[in-house]
């Protein structure tokens, strides 16, 4: 055993140490950890509802009564799965129910396709050899520390998020915003594995993509320092 | 031997670490030969936790005053 284990061993137990604490400061229904809760998962709460119910308000509506719920029952969790899991479940019901009074439900799983099965790059951008002709811009400087004041990025990538398709975004919700595995996003959005898969790889595509369109027409210090 | 063209599609299940040992295995070569599509997949990671990122900490004053957490300092 070297020491880089025992960092990460003991790095591990106290990250499960401050969960655990969170945990017992939002089952007492302290409001700052209850504060901290909702700044950091309702986007993707509004984002996910609205992969169901498909319209903003009705989205906001779904997240906020979902919060209420959690708040009002938080005492009760019993943590057989992640809190975020347990949420989620709570979000996805309620969003299921309001689509279904709605006369709107549409199972993710039906909507996958929606005529959206283009390449991840365009195929013009190789030659007939298969390299690349219009090759990548490298994103050099664009990690999330070194761009906090980059609004217009930032900005950038919520609408790309917004503009994707429904069960795209959900799948990009549950794995990459809200950390989810793919057999836990399989489940909670009624997927198969390889649907999941295959949206999870489409949404990437297009958000990097976006970016990179955005770098092409900014100035790179632009996007940076804005 | 894979090129260029068939690196934008697999390299989500790359970076996740999924697909078959054997495709995950020529992706690597693949790369370690091409700059190009290192940037591709360095570009796809760097948009996914900007993904993660751009959806933390935007919350409405009056959505905390429903939930009955307004912040008193704000």
């Amino acid at each position: 055993m070297n020491v880089v284990f025992w960092l990460a061993a003991a790095g591990f137990a106290l990250r499960i140490h401050a969960d655990g604490l969170f945990l017992e400061q939002l089952k007492s229904g302290n409001p700052e950890a209850l504060r901290t809760l909702v700044e950091r998962h309702h986007a993707a709460l509004v984002g996910l509802a609205q992969s169901i119910v498909k319209n903003r308000a009705a989205a906001e509506d779904v997240a906020q009564e979902t919060w209420l719920a959690v708040i009002a029952n938080i005492s009760k969790f019993e943590g057989k799965s992640a809190l975020s899991t347990w949420i989620i479940a709570i979000l996805l019901n309620k969003a299921k129910t309001s689509a279904k009074r709605e006369g709107r439900y549409t199972a993710l799983a039906s909507e996958e396709n929606q005529g959206d099965d283009e390449p991840a790059v365009a195929p013009s951008r190789f030659k007939a050899n298969g390299h690349w002709d219009e090759p990548p811009l490298p994103f050099d400087g664009l990690s999330p520390e070194r761009i906090v004041a980059g609004r217009q990025l930032w900005q950038h990538v919520r609408v790309l998020i917004e503009a994707l398709p429904a069960a795209q975004k959900a799948v990009l919700i549950m794995r990459d915003v809200e950390g989810n595995g793919s057999a836990e996003t399989c489940r909670l959005l009624d997927l198969t594995p390889e649907n999941q898969r295959i949206l999870l790889h489409r949404a990437r595509a297009r958000i990097r993509n976006g970016i990179e369109s955005l770098m092409r027409n900014t100035a790179h210090e632009a996007i940076t320092q804005a | 031997m894979l090129t260029c063209r068939e690196i934008p599609d697999l390299a989500s299940d790359y970076i996740d670490r999924e697909g078959t040992a054997r495709i995950r295995m020529m992706v690597k070569v693949h790369l370690a030969m091409c700059s190009r599509c290192r940037d591709y997949v360095r570009g796809l990671k760097i948009a996914r936790n900007m993904t993660a990122e751009s959806l933390k900490g935007s919350v409405s004053p009056d959505l905390l005053n429903t939930l009955g957490l307004k912040d008193p300092d704000r």
